[in-house]
């Protein structure tokens, strides 16, 4: 009797136990936490970065003036490493329409700096195709040159008196000025009107520390086509930029529009190189000198520029005097 | 309290149970007796509640009541011996299925980095040929972004808990594909702003979407293991068998000593139950965890490591094509080839260590004939200080189709192919090996519950044999 009553009862227990496992074995049934997500990061594209202090704008000899040119185009100014590798290793744009920019149909990067380039490798090697082009962002332009990763940089780059403390330029190959790009339907004329807007231009530039100054909120691309994506992504609000690039970027966008301005800034554009390559300097002076005087100058300005900016204007004039 | 009890130990004290197969009352309650009839066996009990105190009390005095107790802890500790161990193996089958289906995550999960990375490698391969795309790069991108769709609806399906990042996931693989869909418009147009597009989306790719697939693999690598854990965990099984183990014997030395027997046979059978419950409980998941213990040390780390190659191999393809798109100055991304080179090398030498020798040295046959023409194509894009460099021939040897014997992307596809059928074979396997201990884990669970309630009944009726002495 009591055996019975004790089997009873415990079995009683066994199967409140085991209700009891059930719901155990269900509280292990997998029901994990979330997968955390990553912790957003600023993104990079838009971080504006300066390129140090506001350089001086004045300079004697003044930012323009180069180192006299040869009597006759010498080849033995040419550095012996370019003779010896029989390629002119040139900085180049490969996304500033007109001035630099590769040609997705056929691979080849072409325009107005390429040009010259060319013209610089014909002159030093004897072949315009002694040359090879290496792509760089516009930060990358005096570092590149000062540990000799190209001899030389052909991309729209602004002769300034800061700069010379550190490379050596050309005389003056192109005048440029700097302007505005805003929507085809904006009214605005002027950098004034866009203060607190936000306005693209590439970082390590002039052209970021001047429309900082100006009191928009200056945003940071790598390149000018950079901030052409994010003018097209509703990033940012207007590109600042020299006549010439912002040229380029109205050629692939037909919503883009360069208003009628007089230029913000004189943009003079020269070629750059190690600061001692001076003789190969002077060299590339005599030949830009013959280039302007002899209508080859013009016309790769007309094969580039008179469609968007018109007939092309007297070259600009060298000035020489640094010794 | 009766006074009796000292005296008389023989007698039974307490009132009446009811009489056998009579249908009565729970325990204690008195059949009801016919108004102003006195019962002749038993008192006139006060309340209800009262009476039940009364029979309860008595029902555990003296020797009879100790043994009764003795009887019922004795039989309740078996019971639950078989519940708990029955449980332990139960739940290890489920975490085994568990573990299963996480790393079958892990791998599909896995499977969405590589077709991004492969998708990624594809549209900047196209584009760096220019013109009309000639290496059927373009129909690879629209395959693998079609099986990154598929296999993140798969992902979201099979893991609710994934559900959140892999929404994330999907808003960042959306925005990667606008880009470079808006970088072939422009590309076709002949525009230079594509190029920026498509370095946008593979930059945003690998800072946007790679991250949370990243994350999403560990999260699913941490749950494997701990199923794996859980598949062997024996702790409960082994304190309650042992727990189990020494009441019943405590048992049956007291009903030795009290009726001067050395042995209850009941009871000393149902500790032999016991015993062999234990041990087989114990064996059984002592088995689960070696057979874990070997399938994360080989099958599943080789289904990991191979994972791993294969989104390393991609991330390095794409970033082959990424160095010769910056013309020049490309050496963050050649760099990143490195990297990636070198850890699928050191990968392939886990798979080594893990017992695969055939598969690793395959691998590596086909990586180092990759690696050989992606070193071609390294010095013709670089030349030397004094032979100038030949980007056009550089992209004409990276831009040759897979149909083109010896070329790198027919190298790299040998290689890929290898690698995805050794990562197929291999979850297959792991997916088998982790699964196959199941069915007879969940017998053994059925197994150790019937013996230790056979135990327990045993146990009780041991001592009701004593009990019945005290009539």
């Amino acid at each position: 009797m009591s055996s019975r009553w004790a089997i009873r009862r415990s079995s009683g227990l066994v199967s409140v136990l085991a209700a009891a496992a059930v719901v155990l074995s269900a509280c292990g049934s997998g029901d994990y936490a979330a997968t955390p997500l990553p912790t957003p990061q600023p993104t990079p594209s838009t971080t504006a970065t300066t390129s140090g202090p506001a350089a001086p704008t004045t300079c004697t000899p003044s930012a323009v003036t180069s180192y006299a040119p040869l009597p006759t185009l010498d080849t033995a100014a040419v550095p012996p490493s370019i003779v010896a590798r029989q390629s002119l290793r040139v900085g180049v744009s490969a996304d500033s329409l007109l001035l630099g920019a590769r040609n997705p149909l056929t691979n080849a990067i072409e325009g107005f700096d390429i040009d010259m380039a060319k013209a610089v490798a014909k002159a030093a090697l004897g072949d315009e195709n002694k040359i090879q082009l290496v792509v760089i962002q516009s930060a990358d332009r005096i570092p590149d040159l000062q540990n000799r990763t190209v001899d030389m940089v052909a991309r729209n780059m602004s002769m300034t008196c800061d700069r010379w403390n550190t490379i050596a330029f050309s005389a003056e190959y192109f005048q440029s000025g700097l302007k505005i790009l805003v929507p085809r339907n904006s009214k605005v004329v002027s950098l004034d009107e866009l203060k607190g807007k936000r306005v693209c231009a590439p970082n390590g530039t002039t052209t970021i520390d001047f429309i900082r100054s100006k009191g928009v909120e200056a945003v940071g691309a790598k390149t000018h086509t950079a901030c052409l994506v994010l003018f097209q992504q509703g990033k940012v609000d207007a590109i600042a930029g020299d006549d010439t690039v912002l040229a380029g970027l109205v050629a692939q966008d037909p919503y883009a529009f360069v208003p009628k301005m007089s230029a913000l800034t004189s943009e003079p554009y020269g070629l750059a190189f190690n600061k001692d390559d001076k003789d190969f300097v002077r060299f590339t002076n005599t030949l830009l000198d013959q280039m302007k005087a002899d209508g080859r100058w013009k016309a790769i300005y007309d094969k580039w520029f008179a469609g968007p900016l018109g007939a092309a204007p007297p070259p600009p004039t060298s000035v020489y005097g640094r010794t | 309290m009766s006074q009796q009890s000292s005296t008389a130990p023989a007698r039974r004290p307490g009132p009446p149970t009811p009489a056998p197969g009579r249908p009565g009352g729970p325990a204690g309650m008195p059949p009801p007796a016919p108004p102003g009839q006195l019962t002749t066996t038993a008192p006139v009990l006060p309340a209800r509640g009262g009476g039940l105190r009364a029979v309860v009390r008595s029902a555990f005095e003296g020797t009879p009541g100790r043994m009764r107790v003795i009887a019922a802890v004795v039989a309740l500790a078996a019971a639950v011996f078989g519940v708990v161990g029955a449980n332990s193996l139960w739940t290890s089958s489920a975490a085994l299925e568990r573990a299963d289906h996480n790393t079958t995550q892990v791998v599909r999960v896995q499977s969405i980095y590589s077709d991004l990375v492969r998708a990624d490698a594809a549209a900047t391969n196209a584009f760096l040929v220019g013109g009309l795309d000639t290496t059927g790069q373009g129909p690879a991108y629209d395959e693998a972004v079609a099986h990154v769709a598929a296999t993140v609806a798969a992902a979201a399906e099979a893991q609710p808990a994934d559900g959140a990042a892999l929404g994330a996931l999907n808003q960042q693989i959306q925005t990667y594909t606008s880009l470079v869909e808006q970088a072939r418009a422009y590309n076709r147009q002949g525009l230079p702003v594509g190029a920026t597009y498509l370095t946008n989306a593979s930059t945003g790719l690998r800072s946007g979407a790679l991250p949370i697939v990243t994350l999403l693999t560990q999260a699913n690598t941490d749950r494997a293991n701990a199923e794996f854990r859980q598949s062997s965990n024996g702790l409960a099984l082994g304190i309650s068998g042992v727990v189990a183990l020494l009441v019943l014997l405590g048992g049956l030395l007291w009903l030795a000593r009290r009726s001067h027997r050395y042995l209850n046979v009941p009871v000393l059978v149902a500790v032999g139950l016991v015993l062999v419950a234990l041990v087989a409980g114990a064996f059984t998941l002592g088995q689960v965890g070696s057979t874990v213990t070997t399938v994360r040390g080989t099958v599943f780390d080789t289904t990991l490591d191979l994972a791993t190659i294969q989104s390393s191999a991609y991330d390095a393809k794409a970033n082959e094509s990424l160095t010769l798109i910056s013309r020049g100055s490309g050496q963050a991304f050649e760099k990143a080839w490195q990297g990636q080179s070198t850890l699928v090398k050191t990968t392939i030498g886990y798979i080594d260590t893990a017992g695969d020798a055939t598969l690793s040295t395959d691998l590596n046959a086909k990586w180092a004939a990759y690696s050989a023409k992606h070193q071609e194509i390294r010095s013709q894009d670089d030349g030397t200080k004094t032979v100038a460099s030949n980007w056009d021939e550089a992209v004409r040897l990276a831009g040759l189709p897979t149909s083109t014997a010896g070329s790198a992307n027919a190298t790299f596809d040998a290689f890929s192919q290898a690698t995805a059928d050794g990562l197929a074979t291999y979850s297959q396997q792991t997916s088998d090996q982790v699964l196959a201990p199941r069915t007879a884990v969940t017998i053994v669970g059925w197994a150790l519950l019937l013996l230790c309630l056979a135990a327990a009944g045993l146990a009780a009726r041991g001592f009701g044999q004593r009990l019945e002495e005290y009539r």
